[in-house]
C-alpha cells in the first residue's frame, strides 16, 4: 500500500490521464464558460435535464413505479440514466442531496471481478461493480448537498461522466485494456 | 424521490423555493491547498500539507486512528489543481476477497473500493473542484461523507 501512496502522490492514476485528456479541449470551453459563469444548476430533475440538453445530450424525465423521477439520456448510441437521491417528498419539491449517473452492460456472462477491480484501480470518479445479474455497472455520484452548483462545474461533471462511460464501454467489451503505463511512475500524466 | 404534482407545478414551486438560496455562496476550489487544509482542520482533524518540488501537493490527515490522504490532481506544473482525491488503504487486510469489495461498490455511494497491486484494500473518493469550485459548505460536507465512509469501510473490511 505504501508504494501505492507514493505512486498516487506522483500524480499518476490513469484517471488523472482521463481528465487530463478531457481538459485538452479546455480553452474554447473556458471562453464559453466565462460568459455563462453566473449560471447555476439546482439538484432537481428539471434543472438537471436542462443542463444535459445544454450539453447536447437528450434528457427525458420519467417516473418509476414507486413515483421516483429519473432521467433517460444517452451518448454515442448508449443510454445512460440519472437518478436522484434524498429529494424532498410530498406536494412541495425540495432539492435533492445527490444525483447518480448510471450505465450497465449485459455481456451474457458474469463479468470477471478481476477486471472490474482493475478498472476501479485505474479510473477515478466512477464506481464499478458486477450486479446480481452478472452485468458490469458503472455509477458516478455527484453530491450537491441540496445546494446549487455552478453550470460550469456541472458541465465539467457531465464531461467526466461521458468520457468515463465511453471508456468503460470499450473496457467491458475488451476493445481496450487498462493502460499499464499508468501504473509506472513518471509516465501516467500524458498517456 | 416523489411528488404528487405535474412537472410544471413542481418546476414553479421549486423555483420559488430555490429563490431563497443565497445567490452568492462562497465557492472553494483546489487552487490553494491551504484553503483545503483549513477546512480539514475545521473538522478537528490534523492536516499536514506536503509539497515537494516536482510533485503535486497532498495533505496527510487522520481521524479516529485512520490515516488518509487528500491528493491534489489535474494540476499544471504542480499548481492550480482542479480535482481532489481522498485516499485510504489498509495494509493488514490482504485476505479481503474481490467479491466483498464488489459488494461495497454495489451498495455504497461516493467512494470506490478496490484491491491494489499489493493486495491491500483501498478506498478512494474523487471530488471535482474545477472552475470556481463548490460552496464551502459542500467541501466541508464532502469530508463528513468521507469520514463516515472510512468508518464503514473499516467495519466492512474487518468484520468477520
Amino acid at each position: 500500500m505504501r508504494e501505492g501512496w507514493r505512486r498516487r502522490v506522483l500524480g499518476l492514476s490513469l484517471a488523472a490521464a482521463i481528465t487530463q485528456s478531457a481538459y485538452a479541449e479546455r480553452p474554447a470551453r473556458a471562453a464559453e464558460a466565462a460568459q455563462a459563469s453566473t449560471g447555476q444548476v439546482h439538484p432537481e430533475p428539471h434543472a438537471i435535464a436542462e443542463a444535459l440538453k445544454a450539453a447536447d445530450r437528450p434528457a427525458e424525465i420519467k417516473t418509476d413505479e414507486s413515483g421516483d423521477r429519473y432521467i433517460v439520456s444517452g451518448y454515442q448510441d448508449r443510454k445512460f440514466l440519472v437518478y436522484f437521491f434524498d429529494c424532498g417528498e410530498g406536494v412541495r419539491a425540495t432539492p435533492c442531496s445527490a444525483i447518480q449517473f448510471y450505465i450497465g452492460f449485459t455481456i451474457g456472462r458474469p463479468f470477471p471481478l478481476e477486471r472490474i477491480n482493475a478498472w476501479s484501480r485505474d479510473y477515478r470518479f466512477g464506481r464499478a461493480y458486477v450486479d446480481g445479474d452478472g452485468d458490469a455497472v458503472l455509477e458516478m455520484d455527484v453530491n450537491f448537498d441540496g445546494r446549487p452548483m455552478s453550470s460550469d462545474l456541472f458541465k465539467d461533471n457531465i464531461d467526466i461522466w461521458l468520457e468515463l462511460m465511453s471508456r468503460f464501454d470499450e473496457y467491458v467489451f475488451e476493445r481496450a485494456n487498462p493502460r499499464p503505463s499508468a501504473k509506472t511512475p513518471g509516465t501516467g500524466k500524458t498517456d | 424521490m416523489r411528488d404528487f404534482a405535474f412537472g410544471t407545478f413542481v418546476a414553479a414551486s421549486a423555483a420559488a423555493l430555490f429563490a431563497a438560496t443565497p445567490a452568492q455562496a462562497e465557492l472553494v476550489n483546489a487552487t490553494n491547498p491551504d484553503t483545503i487544509k483549513k477546512i480539514i482542520e475545521s473538522r478537528g482533524w490534523p492536516a499536514t500539507l506536503v509539497s515537494k518540488d516536482g510533485d503535486d501537493p497532498y495533505i496527510e490527515s487522520n481521524r479516529d486512528g485512520l490515516k488518509f490522504l487528500v491528493l491534489f490532481m489535474n494540476c499544471t506544473e504542480n499548481k492550480n489543481c482542479k480535482t481532489l482525491q481522498y485516499y485510504m488503504g489498509f495494509s493488514d487486510a490482504k485476505d479481503v476477497n474481490l467479491e466483498r469489495l464488489n459488494q461495497w461498490n454495489k451498495e455504497k455511494r461516493f467512494a470506490r473500493a478496490y484491491r491494489d497491486g499489493d493486495g491491500d484494500p483501498v478506498l478512494e473518493m474523487d471530488v471535482d473542484l474545477d472552475f470556481a469550485g463548490l460552496p464551502r459548505e459542500n467541501v466541508g460536507e464532502s469530508f463528513n461523507t468521507w469520514a463516515s465512509l472510512m468508518d464503514s469501510y473499516r467495519e466492512f473490511i474487518f468484520e468477520k
